[in-house]
Order: structure tokens, then C-alpha cells, then sequence
């Protein structure tokens, strides 16, 4: 059963729930079966089970009438704001040091957990399983500019928490609180110079 | 490229990103070990996250269960088991 680890990890980061992550996987490898014909050998293997769990994924919420929760990247910036200082490693002496040797393991999957789902989605796939902007895209089936744009959001969200929890258990010294980088003094950087060259 | 640039810019690499672009990157980090260091935080951050968050393996149970659907499947369509 290739990647049942990997896809199993990620459907448990999704759902939160050991069993909901069981019936997924199930069915996800039910339906490759299914499909297999379908596959093009030779091609990313990994990257087509892991479109089959997403889809899976998905129909599962229609199946229970839930909407997928939509992130508003503005509303949790300004949850943070008070909180963190953007500038707190240059205030402070070694934070970082302090904050990678310390940090709980429960406070990183906590971290990754209070993601929004579709923020986590992108950052489990390029973080976790290691793909690149185009298998994402081909992934999710969303353009490349979207999976960067939640890849950035996500992955500063996912640092503005760790730091949260660090400053929460004090292994952090809290320098004065300094608002993250203003929505409207700073934009998003433009994704399109980072593409690059496509990976096959 | 300027610190500004380069800390929003940090997060988004990834193995596709230009040779030009990933040189320009690496020359700041060259002449700014302020940005050097934060560079370097956060791909250890998300390091740390990698090595702590893969730590799910599926049960044997499901690996069972799993087999045995394919199994059904199989017979179902009238394959060789």
C-alpha cells in the first residue's frame, strides 16, 4: 500500500480525528483501486493519491452538509496583532534558539491543527510531503498563485502561533508588542517572479 | 534585492524558484546576517514542524481493512484473488 503513512498523517492532520481519518484513507485507497487504470503509469503516483484523498476529503463535508470553513487571512491577522511582535528575534538574544530547543511537540501539531483547513492543506503538502508549487496545484486543482498565496499565509500564521506558545510558556521574554507587518503598509509579495521553471 | 523584499519573499521558495532569483537571495543573505539568520530560523522552523508532525502511522488495522475491501472488490468482478 504505497504512501499509507504519508497519506494517512495528512488526513489525520485534516481531520483531527483518528477514526474520520480511517474511513478516509479506506476510501481513498478503495477508489485508486478502482481507478487505477485510470493512472498513467510512470507519472507522480504519490501526487494521484493524494488528489483522490483531497477529493475524498471533500465530498465527505458535502455528505455532511458542512461548508468547508472559508479563511479570512484578515480576521486572524488581527487576532495576532496585540500578540506578537514580527521583530521579536531582533530584540531579543537567541529567541530562536530558545524557541526551536523548547518548543513542545503538542505545540507544533497545535499550531498546525488551529490552521485554517485550507491554509493547512497547502502547508501539510509542501511541508510535510515535500511537493512542489505545480503538484499542489495539480493536487488541489487550484492555480499555482493560490497555492503560494496560502503556502506565505499559512506558514506565517504557523510561526506568529509558535512564537504565541513560546511567549505563553516563557521560554520567549516578550519585547513590547509590535503589530505584524500592517495590511495596508505591506502587500503580498508578487508570486509570479518565484515559479521559476515548472517542475515536470 | 533589500531586506523588505527579501523577508516577505522568504517563505516562498520552493525547488522551482529560478537560479537567478535563489542567487539574488543567496547574495543578501551574504551581505545581511540580520536576514541571514532570520532566513535560516525559518527553514529550521519548518524543519522542526516536518519532524514533528509525521509522526501518524496508519494502524495495522486499517492496512487489514483495506486489503480486505480489495479483496471483496476483486472477487465482486469476478478476478482471480
Amino acid at each position: 500500500m504505497p504512501y499509507l503513512d504519508a497519506l494517512y498523517n495528512t488526513a489525520y492532520r485534516m481531520t483531527r480525528n483518528a477514526q474520520d481519518a480511517e474511513d478516509l484513507i479506506q476510501e481513498t485507497y478503495l477508489k485508486a483501486y478502482k481507478y487505477y487504470d485510470k493512472f498513467e503509469e510512470g507519472t507522480n503516483l504519490k501526487a494521484w493519491l493524494f488528489k483522490i484523498l483531497k477529493n475524498t476529503f471533500i465530498n465527505s463535508y458535502r455528505k455532511a452538509q458542512l461548508q468547508p470553513p472559508q479563511s479570512d487571512f484578515a480576521d486572524i491577522e488581527e487576532s495576532f496583532e496585540s500578540q506578537i511582535s514580527e521583530d521579536v528575534s531582533r530584540q531579543i538574544r537567541n529567541p530562536e534558539e530558545e524557541l526551536l530547543e523548547n518548543v513542545l511537540d503538542e505545540d507544533v501539531q497545535r499550531a498546525v491543527d488551529k490552521l485554517p483547513q485550507d491554509y493547512r492543506m497547502v502547508v501539510l503538502l509542501a511541508d510535510l510531503e515535500g511537493f512542489s508549487y505545480k503538484e499542489i496545484s495539480d493536487i488541489l486543482e487550484i492555480p499555482v498563485g493560490t497555492v503560494m498565496s496560502r503556502l506565505y499565509r499559512g506558514r506565517r500564521l504557523l510561526e506568529a502561533e509558535m512564537l504565541r506558545y513560546a511567549r505563553e510558556h516563557g521560554y520567549l521574554r516578550a519585547g513590547s508588542p509590535v503589530k505584524m507587518r500592517s495590511r495596508n503598509g505591506g502587500s503580498e509579495p508578487d508570486g509570479e517572479e518565484y515559479r521559476g521553471r515548472a517542475k515536470r | 534585492m533589500d531586506c523588505r523584499h527579501f523577508r516577505e519573499a522568504v517563505y516562498l521558495y520552493d525547488a522551482d524558484t529560478g537560479e537567478e532569483l535563489v542567487m539574488s537571495f543567496r547574495r543578501h543573505c551574504a551581505d545581511c546576517p540580520e536576514c541571514a539568520r532570520e532566513a535560516e530560523f525559518k527553514r529550521r522552523l519548518l524543519e522542526l514542524v516536518r519532524r514533528r508532525c509525521c509522526r501518524e502511522t496508519a494502524p495495522e488495522s486499517l492496512r487489514a481493512r483495506i486489503l480486505m475491501q480489495v479483496l471483496v472488490l476483486r472477487r465482486g468482478t469476478g478476478e482471480e484473488a
